[in-house]
């Protein structure tokens, strides 16, 4: 008997503590598109396009659910079309709603790989970001260029 | 018995711990297109410009002459996908008979080539300039020549426009 209620408070703790540790989500809504045509141009014919386009300051919000403490924020991005002269970069813009976040105020490059991007703790709400385009030329064929953005959540 | 509750006991250890060691990271996505159009934009810089055939400075014997106008200039941004693209020039109506008007254009950068000398008319447009592609550049300088191909009543004010347009070379 008392091994048999050992075992199922073991099998109970397993499962809660399963369960618990499920719950770590990050929702991330919005995007951004640009269009960059003649009205671009520096200073009218003769001259090249603006290199550098911002998305507005709060393009994408991220919120954090089911944390357990501290968590950290890691981006990259995976390119559909893309040009190689294009360089992506983007920024936290506001501390949202609950726990605590810190770092990433400043513009940094978003690669193929992930990087850490700003850290926080206990579930945070509609933390904004902002991304920008640079690298932007005549020399670039005109096309539509996509890529993804990829934020992940990491418990720490 | 006892191996059974081991066995469960395994299986419960396992799933908890592999819940565990999967619930520490979760991703979301936010694409970014960016759409960049062509661009072909052209200026011609440098305003009206006027020739006039004058009695004075003529000699007798030979038609009047005047002297090249290099005021003008043309500045252009193109961005091209495949073909290249070339500026033409237009009269808006033909002279009188007997006036004739050339222009040429100078290159002052990019990669195209200039046309030549071309004389400009009404009934066609004249290609000034061909093989642009991803380019912007400034001060290529437009000389137009103006001459009489033979003797014509006195005219004035014979004004006409000179069309200038970036367009694609397949055009």
């Amino acid at each position: 008997m008392k091994r048999k209620f050992a075992i199922l408070i073991l099998l109970s703790g397993l499962i809660f503590f399963a369960n618990k540790a499920e719950a770590l989500d990050i929702t991330v809504t919005g995007s951004w598109s640009e269009t960059i045509n003649a009205s671009d141009l520096i200073s009218g014919a003769g001259s090249d396009l603006i290199d550098s386009y911002e998305s507005a300051s709060n393009a994408v919000s991220l919120s954090i659910s089911g944390t357990t403490g501290t968590w950290r924020i890691d981006v990259k991005k995976i390119d559909t079309t893309w040009h190689g002269d294009f360089i992506l970069y983007v920024k936290r813009t506001s501390d949202g709603t609950g726990g605590g976040v810190s770092g990433g105020t400043a513009y940094q490059e978003v690669s193929a790989t992930d990087l850490s991007f700003f850290s926080g703790s206990d579930d945070v709400s509609g933390i904004n970001t902002q991304v920008k385009l640079s690298g932007v030329s005549i020399q670039i064929p005109p096309d539509t260029y996509t890529t993804t953005i990829y934020y992940t959540v990491v418990d720490t | 018995m006892k191996k059974l509750l081991g066995v469960l006991l395994a299986a419960a250890l396992t799933l908890g711990l592999a819940s565990i060691a999967m619930a520490a990271t979760d991703s979301g996505t936010g694409d970014v297109t960016i759409t960049l159009e062509e661009i072909a934009q052209l200026d011609v810089v440098g305003g009206n410009i006027s020739f006039t055939f004058a009695n004075s400075g003529t000699t007798a014997g030979s038609l009047p002459t005047v002297s090249d106008d290099a005021a003008t200039s043309l500045s252009w941004t193109s961005n091209v996908s495949a073909n290249s693209r070339k500026i033409t020039a237009q009269l808006s109506a033909d002279y009188t008979s007997g006036i004739v008007l050339k222009a040429t254009v100078t290159k002052a950068g990019g990669n195209g080539t200039s046309g030549g000398i071309q004389t400009l008319e009404q009934t066609s447009a004249k290609d000034m300039f061909t093989g642009i592609t991803n380019e912007n550049v400034t001060g290529n300088t437009v000389t137009y020549n103006a001459t009489l191909s033979n003797m014509i009543a006195p005219v004035t004010n014979e004004s006409k426009t000179v069309t200038w347009t970036l367009l694609a070379a397949a055009a």
